[in-house]
């Protein structure tokens, strides 16, 4: 988590270094009280070269000053016990001109009050358990997708004891891993998977729900412990590798790595040890010299022995294909990059002068091909074996896929997207997105940030080199945590998106009523 | 049992040998505190103690680095493991307003003894919480001191209107500790820490004759006794060789260039630098031609010299900076990356062998000090000989055994200027028995570390050269000596 998250960048200011200033107010952005002493760090930019750091207190009414500022940019940061660092990039400020024609530069700085979590971890024997590992995790949205993440970590203190601040407010689960005191044990003993109040999967975990200046309380007292077993094989060509285990958890796609792990880079063999029984996938980052990347995966299932001669074999999952432009002129060549984007990870490379890619080291999954080129051109079609994989390809360890077909035209259309909502108090990061519809999903084609307000209290998004077709366009802002890959979940907003038609080399106007607007959770 | 003699119950207890395995499983301390290991073969073991309100300790502690005594093994045996209640130092950490102080890092320093003089050595730190408090736990009772702030990252902000032109960016938190104290067993110790703002200056400088892709850092490293770790760190940039430290504190420091990711390279420049109120710019290091030393071992197998560690030690501004060697090929050390200096080279050999001469050309140089130049490529013969003898200590006081004590063998140079040290620390009957060592003279020092009369150690061993237990060693035998333990009076304390 970034220390300083509030940053501000503003552009350059006209007047001339002596009549120049910069003020600002932090205040509560639930209460609006000023916040004195709320420690701020000012980076000046001259000429893109930044200057040390001045770091200053805001005053008792929550005011700061600076004067004589240089000419450039800067950027500010704030930092107060008690509050998060706000997570809004906010767009350049215009300079006001003050009656006595100083430029200063007025900015209000709003802190949101944070949330913490804070308890005490026992043993099954309830003694305080020390060093004990306590994970939040957050349900969050990426990609339009919700998925577990780690959010922030601790460790208990010799009493037991935990505490985990500057936490935005939200949906928490609490993951606990602790390690059996006295390990040098001829059989050994291990904490199974645990989940805050007493459950093995997520799924079954309870949630902690903060609001802004939230402060959770909670004792935890870990299961009896269990036999352990010993994991152990080789990684095929004792290369450079990372090994990691991680307990199969389908139901929410949460991993987190289990067993204490030893690797001989001489031998490529490996030992997961501590690890409790269960279902586990066993992987393998695999660095070979002349290879690159690879990975290895395999599931493995503990049950009261240990397991051991598993081979961890890297596999070279590739894609190869050919990009064009269908209606270039003559000796026109396309030259720029395709990916491979799965929900973790983006492979890119460079295309060739014959418009050929080869995008190795993919472990395997769900990929969506995504060409960028340095010409104004769109997709007219992703094609592999005939099939229609603009919305993604599986790709599986040792088969060679269909070579991949992707077709551009240069002949794209344009979509203006004119948001009236004159009458709502609008975050400054609203975004139009156009969506695609592929079966019940919709699918991100294109997104483009925010004109100038218009006199009429219209907003205008340009979206640029869109390919013909029909799409649906919504706006909203940028960090919003929209699942918009779920049709049950974007039902709530039916009547927010409005469908637009985009044909070869014209401009499509859409107009919009309403932004998706999440309330916040203050 | 406790401190107070008091048996305590449901403690684990494990058991180990010389090798790091498992020796035989944990068990459990009965209502009286008893427990039993059998079937054991006689040597060396070790035993360690897990329970709430101590973590794991092991028996028979030392101060710094917390490590525990051996038990020696011959017939059965009873041991009192003694497990003293742990403390705890914690507090807030407030600025010049009162305010707590978050995410700043809070210290834990100890006196101890080491390389020939009393030093401090860093126990590790803990962060603040938002409401400015640490926690340092499970601590064994002894001295301490806690220290705050210092560094580049701890700049103190200004207050009220600022004017950018003339802005004062220097403005940082000293390094702020409490004083030495001593904590009791279950001590909760609370200390609150407020640093205050002074000025620190900018350190820049270059680099001249940096190898092509290395990377380097610029260390500024305190010789003023008790401000361990509050010096400055660069990186060297890579093409330009130019180096800016900020934040460092009016001091005497010692800045070094050092290759960074391997400690185990010597320094490659050191310079002496005086930090007062103002900026310092323009320092110039000249990183001289990288020297090597080899070292070429005769008289051991193969498999013998995988225990060989031969290393450089500093003498004079290099103080007491350790270099590592390279891995041996077919009997022959090399250490490379020397910086010019003066150096001894120490040779530890295995068990039961000891280093009977070094050369270099016809030059006798076992312990000796010798100088090494830019560029210069040294080149060392060394012969280990089986021939070597033991001396077998009993560190006493009053005629009576005192067992844990620190021993103190000087196994090359002079009491003014030690070479080689060995420092150990005395078995529970106050034994221990120093072997491979050449014949000839050695001196001895011992000390308690805790009970009666216990104490850091000595100012310096030329100020107890008085008081040392001097032994003749000849090849054979172990020769057997009590070694009377030093007292605080008459040792500079």
């Amino acid at each position: 988590m970034m220390r300083f998250a509030l940053t501000v960048m503003l552009a350059c200011l006209l007047a001339s270094a002596a009549d120049r200033e910069l003020t600002g107010r932090v205040v509560d952005a639930n209460t609006g009280e000023p916040v004195a002493r709320a420690h701020l760090t000012i980076r000046f930019f001259t000429a893109g070269q930044p200057a040390p750091e001045l770091t200053l207190l805001s005053d008792a009414d929550g005011s700061f000053k600076i004067t004589n500022v240089p000419d450039g940019q800067y950027q500010v940061s704030c930092d107060k016990a008690g509050y998060l660092p706000a997570t809004q990039m906010m767009a350049a400020m215009p300079p006001t001109i003050h009656p006595d024609d100083k430029r200063t530069a007025t900015m209000v700085l709003k802190l949101t009050a944070q949330g913490a979590v804070e308890g005490t971890v026992v043993d099954e024997r309830d003694m305080p358990a020390e060093n004990a590992s306590i994970q939040l995790v957050r349900l969050e949205v990426m990609n339009g997708r919700r998925q577990m993440a780690v959010s922030q970590v601790g460790a208990t203190d010799e009493t037991g004891s935990f505490r985990i601040f500057g936490l935005p407010a939200g949906r928490y689960y609490v993951s606990v891993s602790a390690r059996l005191g006295g390990t040098r044990r001829t059989k050994p003993l291990a904490y199974p998977p645990f989940y805050y109040p007493k459950a093995t999967d997520i799924s079954a975990a309870q949630a902690i729900d903060l609001k802004a200046g939230d402060e959770a309380e909670i004792k935890i007292r870990l299961p009896e412990p269990v036999p352990a077993y010993q994991v152990s094989g080789v990684v095929v060509g004792a290369p450079n590798a990372g090994v990691s285990m991680m307990p199969q958890e389908p139901s929410t796609g949460f991993q987190r790595s289990v067993g204490d792990i030893s690797f001989d880079p001489k031998t490529g063999s490996f030992r997961v040890s501590h690890v409790t029984p269960g279902a586990y996938l066993l992987q393998a980052d695999v660095v070979q010299p002349g290879k690159g990347q690879m990975f290895a995966s395999v599931p493995v299932v503990v049950g009261s022995a240990n397991v051991e001669g598993i081979r961890l074999e890297p596999v070279d999952a590739t894609l190869d294909g050919t990009l064009r432009i269908d209606d270039s002129r003559p000796g026109q060549k396309p030259a720029g990059s395709v990916s491979a984007q799965s929900e973790q990870y983006n492979n890119m490379v460079l295309v060739d002068a014959d418009g050929k890619f080869h995008i190795p080291n993919l472990r395997p999954g769900r990929y969506r091909i995504v060409p960028q080129i340095n010409t104004q051109a769109c997709v007219r079609s992703i094609t592999a074996g005939g099939k229609d994989v603009r919305d993604g390809m599986t790709v599986t360890a040792g088969a060679a896929p269909d070579p991949i077909e992707i077709a551009l035209t240069s002949h794209c259309g344009s979509v203006e997207v004119d948001l009236a909502a004159s009458d709502a108090v609008l975050p400054p990061n609203l975004t139009a997105y156009l969506m695609r519809k592929a079966g019940d999903e919709l699918v991100l084609e294109k997104q483009g940030y925010q004109g100038p307000r218009t006199s009429d209290g219209v907003w205008h998004f340009m979206l640029q080199g869109v390919a013909p077709g029909d799409y649906v366009a919504y706006v909203w802002p940028n960090d919003a945590p929209i699942e918009y890959t779920s049709a049950d979940y974007m039902k709530q907003f039916d009547g927010y998106g409005q469908r637009v038609s985009v044909t070869e080399d014209s401009k499509a106007t859409v107009t919009i009523d309403k932004a998706v607007l999440i309330p916040a959770k203050n | 049992m406790d401190g107070s003699n008091q048996p305590i119950a449901a403690v684990e207890v494990g058991l180990q040998g010389s090798g790091r395995e498992a020796a035989i499983d944990p068990q459990i301390s009965d209502a009286q505190g008893r427990f039993a290991f059998g079937g054991l073969a006689a040597g060396e073991y070790s035993l360690w103690a897990q329970g709430s309100g101590f973590g794991t300790v092991p028996y028979a502690e030392t101060p710094a680095p917390f490590r525990g005594s051996q038990i020696h093994v011959g017939a059965d045996k009873s041991v009192v493991f003694r497990v003293v209640p742990r403390g705890s130092i914690e507090g807030v950490v407030r600025d010049e307003f009162a305010d707590p102080m978050m995410r700043v890092n809070v210290t834990l320093l100890r006196p101890i003894w080491s390389e020939g003089r009393p030093t401090v050595i860093s126990l590790g730190q803990k962060s603040t919480d938002d409401r400015g408090r640490y926690r340092l736990g499970n601590l064994a009772p002894g001295s301490y001191i806690v220290c705050t702030g210092g560094g580049q990252n701890a700049q103190a902000p200004l207050t009220g209107p600022v004017d950018y032109s003339t802005r004062v960016d220097n403005r940082y938190y000293v390094r702020t500790c409490s004083r030495t104290f001593q904590l009791s067993p279950g001590q909760r110790a609370q200390i609150d820490l407020t640093p205050a703002a002074g000025t620190a200056a900018t350190v820049r400088g270059h680099v001249r004759n940096l190898p092509p892709q290395t990377g380097f850092s610029v260390f500024l490293m305190p010789q003023d006794d008790g401000q361990q770790g509050s010096g400055g760190t660069a990186f060297v940039d890579a093409t330009q060789g130019t180096f800016t430290a900020r934040g460092v504190q009016p001091g005497h420091y010692l800045l070094r260039v050092q290759r960074y990711g391997n400690t185990t390279i010597p320094p490659a420049a050191d310079l002496s630098v005086d930090v007062g109120g103002s900026d310092i710019d323009g320092l110039e290091v000249e990183l001289g031609a990288e020297a090597s030393v080899g070292v070429m071992l005769h008289g051991l197998s193969e498999d013998q010299l995988k225990d060989v560690r031969a290393t450089m030690r500093g003498v004079g501004t290099i103080g007491r900076t350790l270099g590592g060697a390279a891995m041996p090929k077919a009997g022959e050390f090399q250490i490379g990356g020397v910086s010019p200096g003066r150096y001894r080279l120490v040779l530890r050999t295995p068990a039961e062998s000891c280093v009977e001469s070094v050369k270099l050309g016809d030059t006798e140089m076992r312990g000796a000090i010798f100088s090494v130049g830019a560029g210069a490529a040294l080149h060392f013969d060394a012969v280990v000989s089986q021939n070597c003898g033991a001396v077998r200590v009993r560190a006493v006081r009053d005629g009576e055994a005192v067992p844990h004590a620190k021993v103190v063998l000087l196994a090359s140079g002079t009491p003014s200027d030690p070479g080689e040290l060995r420092e150990v620390t005395a078995d529970d009957e106050g034994g221990f028995l120093f072997s491979g060592l050449t014949p000839g003279r050695y001196l001895l020092w011992g000390w308690a570390l805790d009970g009666k009369g216990a104490m850091v150690g000595p100012s310096s061993l030329a100020a107890v050269e008085q008081q040392a237990t001097v032994v003749d060693v000849t090849a054979g035998d172990p020769v057997k000596v009590d070694v009377p333990l030093l007292t605080a009076e008459g040792s500079g304390q």
